[in-house]
C-alpha cells in the first residue's frame, strides 16, 4: 500500500517563479544564482522547499535541484542558455505559468519571506551569492560563531576572498540579521 | 619499493605498492569481496555478480591515471596557483590512491539498496525532514577508526600521510583549495568512480552500452575556471569533447537500460525490505547502527554473506521467499522518462486511485545514480575559459533528466491492476478532470 506520493509541485513552481521575478533584478540568474538562492530561502527565510544540500567543493549545492532544474528546462519551464560572456542564464519559458500555477498554493504562502529575500539578496552577482550562502552554510551546518573562524574557514576553500572582505561580508549579514 | 600486479578484465594489470597490499588485506576492505557492486541485478543479468572489491581496486587505477594526465598537462598552473612543489605532488598522488581505494569500504549489504536503511544524521538543512547518512560517512568513519595503525603509523610512511587527509578527500564540507580541487576526482561529473564503474557494469551485464573512450578523456583532462565565481575544476580539452560526449551517452543508456532497468528496481524494492526485516529482528531497530567508533565493528559485520545465509534459514520473512522463488512485484504502470505536466498530474490520480494495490512505487530521481547537472566543462583554449558540453553537442544539449515513475504490484494482482489502470486511463481523458 503507498500513502501520500504526490508530485513536487512547489519545487517546480518555485524554480519557475524565481527565473519569472528575477528578470526584475537587472543581474545574470544562472545556475550558482539558483543554488544559492534556494539555500538561502530554505535556510534564512525558512521557506520549506526541501532540498537537501551539501557543502559540494565550493559552496552548499544540490544535486537534486540540478536534476529539477533541468527536467523544468526539458519542459519548457524554464529556458537555461550559456551567455557569451561565460556562465548561465536562466529565464521564464513557454509553460513557466503553468509551472508556478501548480505551485501556487506554496509560492503564494512564502510570496512575503521570498520577496525581502529577494531584497536583501536578489540584486548580487553568483560570486557574491557564494560567499554568503557558505558563509551561512558553516554558521548554520557546523555551528561555527566566531567570525573569526567561520572567515579563516571560507578563505580556506575561498582563497580568492582576502580575509577583510569575508569578515566585511561577516558583518554585514550580522547587521541585517541574517546570521 | 615491492610491487604488486593484479588482473583486471576493464584495466589489464593493476598496480599496488607493498603498502596499499597491507590495506587490502585488512579485513575491513576484504569485506568487499562479499558485498556485490549492482545488489540484486544478476536476477536480469546473471553476470553482474561482480563487488565493491573489484571495483575499488578500478578506481584507484583510474583516479592515478587522472592525476599523472593532469599533472602532466598542467604543472605550472598546480605550481603556482595551488603551491605545489615535486613532493608535495608524490605526496597528493598517494593520497588519491588511498581515498579512491577507500571510498567505498564503507557501503552497506547490496550497496545502494542498503542506503534507505541508514540512521538519520541529527540537524538537517532540507526545511523538513531529516538526512540519512550515507555509504561516505561509514567510509569515513572505517578510515577514521580502524586504519591509521596501518597508514599514519605504518613503517615506510616518509611523507607523513595522515588518515585525517584521505578523509578530507572523501567528506563533504569545508577543505584546503588543494583538497577541494582533487575531489574532483573522487567525486564530480568526471570522477575515477564513474569512470570505472560504467565500464565494469557494462562489462558484466554484456550489455554493448555503458561504453565511452576512456583513454580520450585522460589525454584531454584540463583545469578550468567558472567564470561566475572564479573558482578551479576539472574539464576536458576542446579536442576531447566527442570523447565528453561518448561518456554522456554511455551513462544515459546505462541508467535507462541496466540501473534503471524495471526488474533490476523490484529487486532494490525486495532487498531493502529484506534488509529492513532483519535489522529489526536482529537489532531492535530497522537501520545500520551509525558510523561511530561504538558500533562501527557491528555495522562492518554486515554483508552480502550474512544477508543472503539469513535468507536461507527463512528469516526473512515473504519477501525472502520472492527473492529464492523469483517472484518479484510486477510493472503495471510507468510514465515516459520525460512526463511532462500532464502526464504528472495523469500518475498523481492513479497512485491516489490504487493506493491499496499499490506495492510500490519507483521514482528515477530517487535512484542512487544522481546525476545533478551533466554539462561537462570544455576548455576553449589553454587560459582556463570554457564553454559546457551542451554548446559544442546537440545530443547532449537535447538529453533531459530522466524523471520516470513506475508502479508495482504483487504478481498476483499485475493483470487485475493493470486492467483497471488502462480503465482509469481512459475515463479521465474522456472527460474526468486533473
Amino acid at each position: 500500500m503507498v500513502k501520500n506520493y504526490r508530485v513536487p509541485w512547489e519545487r517546480y513552481g518555485v524554480i519557475a517563479y524565481l527565473a519569472k521575478v528575477m528578470e526584475e533584478y537587472n543581474v545574470q540568474f544562472g545556475k550558482t544564482s539558483l543554488q544559492k538562492i534556494i539555500y538561502i530561502l530554505q535556510e534564512i527565510y525558512d521557506v520549506k522547499i526541501g532540498y537537501p544540500y551539501t557543502l559540494y567543493n565550493y559552496g552548499p549545492y544540490s544535486a537534486d535541484l540540478a536534476n529539477d532544474l533541468n527536467y523544468i528546462a526539458a519542459l519548457k519551464g524554464v529556458k537555461v542558455s550559456w551567455v557569451s560572456t561565460g556562465g548561465y542564464s536562466i529565464k521564464p519559458d513557454v509553460v513557466a505559468d503553468d509551472f508556478i500555477n501548480r505551485g501556487i498554493d506554496f509560492i503564494n504562502s512564502n510570496k512575503d519571506k521570498i520577496k525581502s529575500a529577494l531584497d536583501v539578496f536578489g540584486r548580487l552577482t553568483a560570486k557574491e551569492l557564494e560567499l554568503r550562502a557558505t558563509i551561512v552554510y558553516f554558521y548554520k551546518e557546523y555551528g561555527i560563531q566566531d567570525e573569526h573562524q567561520i572567515a579563516q574557514q571560507v578563505h580556506e576553500i575561498k582563497p580568492y576572498f582576502s580575509l577583510e572582505k569575508i569578515e566585511e561580508t561577516i558583518h554585514e549579514l550580522k547587521e541585517k540579521a541574517i546570521i | 619499493m615491492k610491487y604488486y600486479y593484479i588482473r583486471d578484465p576493464i584495466h589489464g594489470f593493476i598496480e599496488l605498492t607493498e603498502w596499499e597490499m597491507v590495506i587490502i588485506n585488512r579485513p575491513e576492505f576484504q569485506r568487499l569481496r562479499r558485498i556485490k557492486q549492482l545488489s540484486l541485478s544478476e536476477m536480469v543479468y546473471p553476470a553482474t555478480t561482480h563487488t565493491r572489491f573489484e571495483h575499488s581496486l578500478g578506481v584507484m587505477h583510474v583516479a592515478t591515471q587522472m592525476f599523472d594526465n593532469i599533472v602532466q598537462r598542467n604543472k605550472k598552473f598546480l605550481q603556482q596557483e595551488l603551491n605545489y612543489d615535486d613532493t608535495a605532488l608524490e605526496r597528493q598522488r598517494i593520497l588519491i590512491r588511498f581515498a579512491s581505494l577507500l571510498h567505498d569500504i564503507g557501503h552497506a549489504p547490496f550497496s545502494h539498496a542498503g542506503e534507505e536503511l541508514m540512521p538519520y544524521k541529527s540537524g538537517s538543512n532540507a526545511g523538513e525532514g531529516k538526512q540519512r547518512y550515507k555509504h561516505e560517512d561509514y567510509s569515513i568513519s572505517i578510515i577514521d577508526n580502524n586504519f591509521k595503525e596501518y597508514i599514519d603509523d605504518y613503517k615506510y610512511n616518509y611523507l607523513k600521510i595522515t588518515t585525517d587527509e584521505i578523509c578530507e578527500l572523501l567528506k563533504d564540507g569545508p577543505s584546503s583549495a588543494q583538497q577541494l580541487f582533487w575531489r574532483n576526482l573522487i567525486s564530480s561529473q568526471l570522477d575515477a568512480d564513474r569512470a570505472d564503474y560504467l565500464l565494469r557494469d557494462s562489462y558484466h551485464a554484456g550489455v554493448n552500452y555503458g561504453k565511452y573512450d576512456l583513454k580520450r578523456i585522460l589525454r584531454t583532462l584540463t583545469i578550468v575556471k567558472d567564470p561566475e565565481t572564479e573558482n578551479y575544476f576539472i574539464g576536458i580539452d576542446r579536442s576531447g569533447w566527442h570523447a565528453a560526449e561518448g561518456l554522456i551517452i554511455a551513462r544515459y543508456q546505462m541508467f535507462s537500460q541496466v540501473y534503471f532497468q524495471h526488474t533490476r528496481k523490484a529487486y532494490d524494492h525486495h532487498i531493502t525490505e529484506i534488509l529492513r526485516t532483519l535489522l529489526e529482528e536482529t537489532r531492535g531497530e530497522s537501520v545500520f547502527p551509525p558510523p561511530t567508533k561504538e558500533y562501527i565493528d557491528e555495522y562492518l559485520d554486515w554483508d552480502d554473506w550474512k544477508v543472503v545465509g539469513l535468507i536461507k534459514e527463512g528469516k526473512a520473512g515473504s519477501e525472502g521467499d520472492i527473492i529464492l522463488n523469483r517472484n518479484h512485484h510486477r510493472r503495471v504502470y510507468e510514465t515516459s522518462e520525460v512526463p511532462d505536466i500532464d502526464e504528472l498530474s495523469e500518475f498523481e490520480a492513479i497512485v491516489s486511485k490504487f493506493e491499496d494495490e499499490i506495492a510500490f512505487v519507483d521514482l528515477a530521481e530517487k535512484s542512487w545514480y544522481k546525476k545533478g547537472d551533466d554539462d561537462i566543462p570544455i576548455v576553449e583554449e589553454n587560459n582556463y575559459q570554457w564553454q559546457p558540453l551542451s554548446e559544442y553537442s546537440s545530443i547532449v544539449k537535447n538529453l533531459a533528466p530522466c524523471k520516470q515513475k513506475r508502479i508495482y504490484v504483487p504478481y498476483v494482482r499485475k493483470d487485475r491492476v493493470k486492467a483497471q489502470i488502462e480503465r482509469f486511463r481512459e475515463e479521465l481523458k474522456n472527460g474526468k478532470k486533473l
